[in-house]
């Protein structure tokens, strides 16, 4: 090759990859990033909260992750969530304003995975046209609309999943140097490295990246070999890291899993509409590819390889999304990489047979044009919402209807980290603000002063309980842990809550609520800007740390968030001891031996100097010995400069018992972080000292370009030994669908809905006895119990109903106890009556099932 | 080269221009983006030279698209079609009570007379509670009083006349300030009629308004969807899909004419062809 043609070359690539990224960059309101409005909508209003402390406070401290004490009572940001975007960030923050800086890195994913898809394409060896073509359906993926919360499409990074676009970028890159690289055992270094990229950006990108490469090890005759370098370069990744990754692991039973499944609506759910004509013309390619001998000639064994590979990737997608309820994942995460894949394939079996058919170079060139244009042409008609999500996004915060009337509050509500926190109703209503999620952002407002809800729910120990808190101040709650659904307006349970929570403020939106608090006689008004108001739990006491009112309970730490949840919901006073969850070996430790409990003064006076800053805790306390509650979430990482025991205790707060008066608690690291910090060191040097004896040994040589370059054509035996390879997994996909839990449990609705309820309460059985989740699996068997209800099998419901209302605790409950009493009036047990409206009235006074109850009982 | 790339040009041409008259199609499917939903208000205006009429659909998932169908050709018979290629649309970022849309239609340099506020929720073309309207001697329509359900921001001199209004918008639109509200902005038919369609949303022209006025009004479309891209259709909106679909029809007919040229030229002698015999 002549090196006029190299440089003509590629700048033809330059060229087309500038195009394909300037035609998502169309979409996004350049002009807005730059502006210095803070970005909103979706999640994306929440996330500049921990961006804005990642950017001022973290990053420039050397570190990747820290505690935050602002929101969710405090939760370990940027261990469970990724942090390659926030690097990003923080990177580009140092050359522009943060607000232009996150735009920038929030949209830098979508804005360059067409073009990458172009350019890997080109890596793996196809011919322009197929790259484009190649790149053009992964913009058609991009810009799909069905779906705002799958990832990876606009829509979803919009709404403030940038990181999961981060991570398809890398996936696709790290997946080409693999498949090229495999061959000859070449770039297995620079796989680790982009591996780590892939990890670093989202989970589910390295689960699908990960687990594709399983296909390497399926090529005939290369098994040993492939094994080998797929050991050497996940080895490596899993090293580098080792500071991130292994304490992730090390921690994760204290997150709560996202893990609810999707139920389909329709076939539309899973073909977006801009998806489809791509898939239909690769698959249209893919059947036409054998019985035109030029085009076959198109795929050497190299680039069916590489088509095999990433097709695998899609299949792989699409077994997670089956197999996800079953191992605790969530299912939609999986799907936008069989879209991905899929498109990214078709394009490539597209382009091959246009390149194929059109012989000259200028016509290849105008076919490739017409193709971008056609496209370009789709899409126009297809993409509606995306210009009015970014113009709405990128015009900014302060440019929204609400946001000045909310700022006229911000001095009334301001504070610091010592400050009682502030609860928020949630309201849908204050998307007029941005987003529903904007209010997670007050504490960059407000001094610092936490509120209780944030983003990273999953990552939060006290989840699930602020949740709770939320709907019962609240006329139209969230409810987003599908594991702990949460309850509804009850103002008198909030002020309990909220004071165990040590949390003095609400701010309210809607009359009802507002109606609700007023009448609880609870509260009172310190401010409002209509339609916002401030109301204040009147009998409060600010107290982060204090001594233990009473026997503190002992428990294993199996299930601890289900026990401290139930412990929550059935709380008598803010001052009820807390359970503590011990672990095996602080069990042996104790021996069975009680704490003291303070004495009335202690209870009063014991603690004083209370000093709370982003990974520090102070304070005196006189109450030696005795049992301190610190209300702020648990996490292994929290150490006491003392070196007393921290305690895990419901509903998720640490405990102390203080050897000395002066207690400070920190924010270190574990064990296994530490040599996770080892591993990474020592994998960088590796890669260091690799580097340089690769450039010694080559020192010298003349550089030889690429000279393995498989030509060998195609044949008919190879293409279908490998294309029936893909129909087999998905066979394997389909058997997972006919015994997914999901899918069975939806049937159980369809047969509820059409009245069959025999055949409903079967399939409810059957999803009961599939599901794994606690929560799921009490739906299910509510679900049971009510269609065996209505088909008067009353002995058969009430053994379901009794057994949810015995074994589980979640939302379902107080309807069964309900239900329960109903069908025991029916066959004349008033014993069981009174005992199922007792616990009703005791543990939901407020609930309308008590009510309804209550209204049927008294009559 | 030359003789295969004139002859193509000449098919992709013709191609084009086979799949450019094919209108309607951009405008008809620009029309499925909106459903036929509720019809939550329809203000016509009466004015005689004003010949256009608002509407809004409900859509779900809380979105609202306002749509305007201006026919300047038609204004006694107000066709809700818009000329072919050209969609407008509006999306209001939420209709909840506490988002009223509002449509200030300003009278253009004629004089011409109409203002009118309207509300999302209501189907009555009176006038919302809190308003009071007054025609004056010029006659203008002057609008006046607040809406209590309104943001408070929102309560200062709405839709007085003309002048007075604006200078409210401007002390709304500042650099890092834009509106508070959605509020339209328009002008009449005369302002429509004399200038580029794309230039219809939130084209304020006014008498005597000054460069910096007009960049700051400029800031009403950070605020509100509608601008460029609304109007032009999706991405990129440089060009209707329409133009899209006949550049790309047209090149890939040409790709293909070339390439059926080439192997019409470089089609091999037929085995028994005279020349092959000699050949052989």
């Amino acid at each position: 090759m002549k090196p006029a043609h190299t440089i003509t070359g590629l700048i033809t690539d330059l060229t087309i990859s500038l195009v394909l990224a300037i035609i998502p960059l169309s979409l996004l309101h350049p002009e807005l990033m730059l502006s210095a409005n803070l970005p909103t909508g979706g999640d994306m209003a929440s996330q500049i909260f921990g961006a804005k402390i990642f950017v001022t406070d973290i990053f420039p401290q050397g570190k990747l992750s820290a505690w935050l004490p602002e929101v969710f009572g405090g939760f370990p940001f940027l261990s469970y969530y990724f942090p390659l975007p926030f690097i990003t960030m923080a990177l580009l923050a140092k050359l522009l304003s943060f607000a232009v800086a996150f735009k920038v890195t929030a949209m830098l994913g979508i804005i360059v995975l067409p073009a990458i898809v172009y350019g890997v394409g080109r890596f793996l060896g196809f011919h322009r046209l197929s790259a484009l073509a190649g790149s053009l359906g992964a913009l058609c993926f991009m810009l799909h609309e069905q779906h705002s919360i799958w990832g990876g499409n606009l829509l979803s990074t919009l709404a403030g999943e940038f990181a999961y676009s981060y991570g398809m970028v890398f996936s696709v890159i790290t997946l080409a140097v693999w498949s090229r690289g495999i061959k000859d055992g070449r770039y297995w270094v620079l796989g680790g490295c982009l591996e780590v990229l892939v990890g670093m950006s989202h989970g589910y990108a390295l689960l699908v990246t990960g687990f594709t490469t399983t296909a390497f090890l399926f090529q005939t005759g290369r098994f040993k070999a492939n094994f080998l370098y797929l050991v050497r370069t996940h080895s490596l990744a899993v090293l580098l890291l080792g500071f991130w990754l292994w304490p992730l692991i090390e921690t994760g039973p204290y997150i709560t899993p996202n893990d609810s499944p999707y139920l389909l609506n329709n076939w539309q759910d899973i073909l977006p509409m801009t998806v489809r004509p791509v898939l239909i013309a690769g698959l249209l390619a893919i059947f036409i590819t054998p019985l035109i001998p030029n085009v076959r000639r198109g795929w050497t064994t190299d680039r069916i390889d590489h088509a095999l590979l990433f097709l695998f990737g899609g299949v792989i997608a699409l077994v997670g999304w089956f197999a996800s309820e079953r191992i605790g994942l969530a299912d939609i995460r999986f799907f936008p990489y069989a879209w991905l894949m899929g498109c990214v394939v078709s394009g490539w079996f597209f382009g091959n047979l246009l390149e194929r058919l059109i012989i000259t170079l200028p016509a290849r060139g105008l076919a490739g044009i017409g193709l971008l244009f056609l496209t370009l042409g789709f899409l126009s008609l297809e993409v509606r919402q995306a210009p009015h999500w970014t113009l709405w996004n990128h015009s900014g915060l302060e440019s929204k209807v609400m946001w000045p009337t909310l700022e006229q509050l911000f001095p009334k509500l301001k504070g610091d980290l010592n400050s009682p926190r502030l609860v928020f109703e949630h309201d849908p209503d204050n998307n007029d603000l941005g987003s529903t999620r904007v209010l997670e952002t007050l504490p960059m407002f407000l001094g610092g002063r936490p509120v209780l809800e944030g983003l990273y729910m999953e990552s939060a120990p006290l989840g699930p309980v602020i949740y709770q808190l939320q709907s019962e101040i609240s006329a139209r709650p969230s409810s987003p842990l599908s594991q702990f659904p949460s309850g509804s307006l009850d103002p008198v349970r909030a002020a309990l809550h909220m004071a165990v929570l040590n949390t003095q403020d609400i701010l309210v939106r809607s009359d009802n609520a507002k109606k609700e608090l007023t009448k609880s006689g609870l509260y009172e008004i310190i401010g409002g800007s209509p339609p916002f108001e401030i109301y204040r739990l009147k009998d409060f006491s600010n107290s982060y740390v204090t001594p233990i009112n009473g026997p503190v309970s002992v428990t294993g730490r199996q299930n601890w968030k289900e026990k401290s949840f139930a412990w929550f919901q059935k709380l008598k006073s803010p001052d009820d001891p807390p359970l503590a969850f011990l672990t095996p070996q602080q069990t042996q430790e104790r021996q069975g031996l009680a704490w003291p409990e303070p004495t009335g003064i202690e209870r009063i006076q014991a603690v004083s100097g209370v000093t709370i800053e982003r990974e520090r805790i102070r304070f005196t306390t006189s109450a030696i010995g005795v049992p301190h509650l610190i209300r702020f979430g648990f996490n292994p990482r929290w150490q006491s400069k003392n070196g007393e025991t921290i305690y895990l205790v419901s509903p998720g707060y640490m405990m102390v018992v203080p050897a000395h008066r002066e207690v400070e608690l920190f924010y270190g690291s574990t064990k296994v972080m530490r040599w996770g910090k080892i591993a990474s060191v020592l994998a960088l040097f590796f890669i260091l000292g690799y580097g340089l004896f690769f450039v010694l040994q080559r020192r010298g040589q003349h550089l030889i370009e690429e000279t393995h370059r498989s030509n060998s054509r195609f044949s008919r035996r190879w293409w279908l030994i490998r294309l029936t390879a893909i129909p087999l997994l998905l066979m394997a996909c389909g058997g997972l669908y006919f015994q997914s839990p999901k899918r069975v449990y939806q049937r159980g609705h369809q047969y509820f809905r059409s009245q069959k309820y025999e055949e409903a309460a079967r399939y409810f059985d059957q999803a009961f006895a599939g599901r794994h989740v606690k929560a799921q699996k009490e739906e299910a068997l509510f679900w049971a119990a009510r269609s065996l209800d209505l088909d008067d099998q009353k002995e058969e419901a009430a053994q379901r109903y009794r057994l949810l209302t015995e074994e589980y605790h979640a939302y379902w409950v107080p309807e069964s106890l309900y239900r329960l009493a109903m069908i025991d009036e029916s066959l004349d047990r008033p014993d069981q009556v009174a005992v199922g409206l007792d616990r009703l009235r005791q543990e939901f006074p407020r609930n309308r099932w008590t009510m309804l109850a209550e209204q049927i009982h008294g009559r | 080269m030359r003789t295969r790339i004139f002859p193509a040009i000449r098919i992709s041409v013709a191609v084009m221009w086979l799949l450019l008259p094919a209108s309607g199609f951009a405008g008809t499917l620009d029309f499925k983006i909106v459903p036929a939903g509720e019809t939550l208000i329809r203000v016509e205006q009466a004015g005689n030279d004003t010949a256009y009429r608002a509407t809004i659909y409900s859509l779900t998932a809380g979105w609202n698209w306002l749509q305007l169908s201006p026919s300047g050709a038609s204004r006694n018979n107000i066709s809700p079609v818009w000329p072919p290629g050209i969609r407008h649309h509006y999306v209001l970022p939420d209709a909840d009570k506490n988002q009223r849309p509002l449509l200030i239609v300003f009278h253009d340099k004629s004089g011409i007379t109409f203002s009118k506020l309207i509300r999302l929720t209501g189907t009555d073309p009176a006038w919302p509670d809190g308003l009071q309207a007054k025609r004056r001697d010029s006659g203008d329509l002057v609008v006046s009083g607040s809406l209590p359900t309104f943001p408070s921001g929102l309560r200062y001199g709405l839709l007085q006349p003309v002048d007075s209004a604006l200078a409210a918008l401007k002390t709304t639109f500042t650099a890092n300030r834009p509106p508070i509200a959605p509020l339209l902005v328009t002008t009449g038919a005369t302002t429509l009629k004399t200038k580029p369609m794309n230039n219809l949303w939130f084209y304020c022209e006014w008498q005597n308004a000054t460069n910096q006025e007009k960049s700051e009004l400029q800031w009403a479309t950070l605020f509100f969807p509608g601008t460029k891209e609304s109007i032009m259709g999706g991405i990129p909106y440089w060009l209707s899909p329409r133009i899209w679909f006949s550049l790309g029809g047209a090149s890939l007919a040409a790709a293909l004419a070339i390439t059926i040229m080439t192997l019409l030229k470089n089609r091999p002698a037929h085995p028994s062809s005279p020349m092959t015999e000699r050949n052989g």
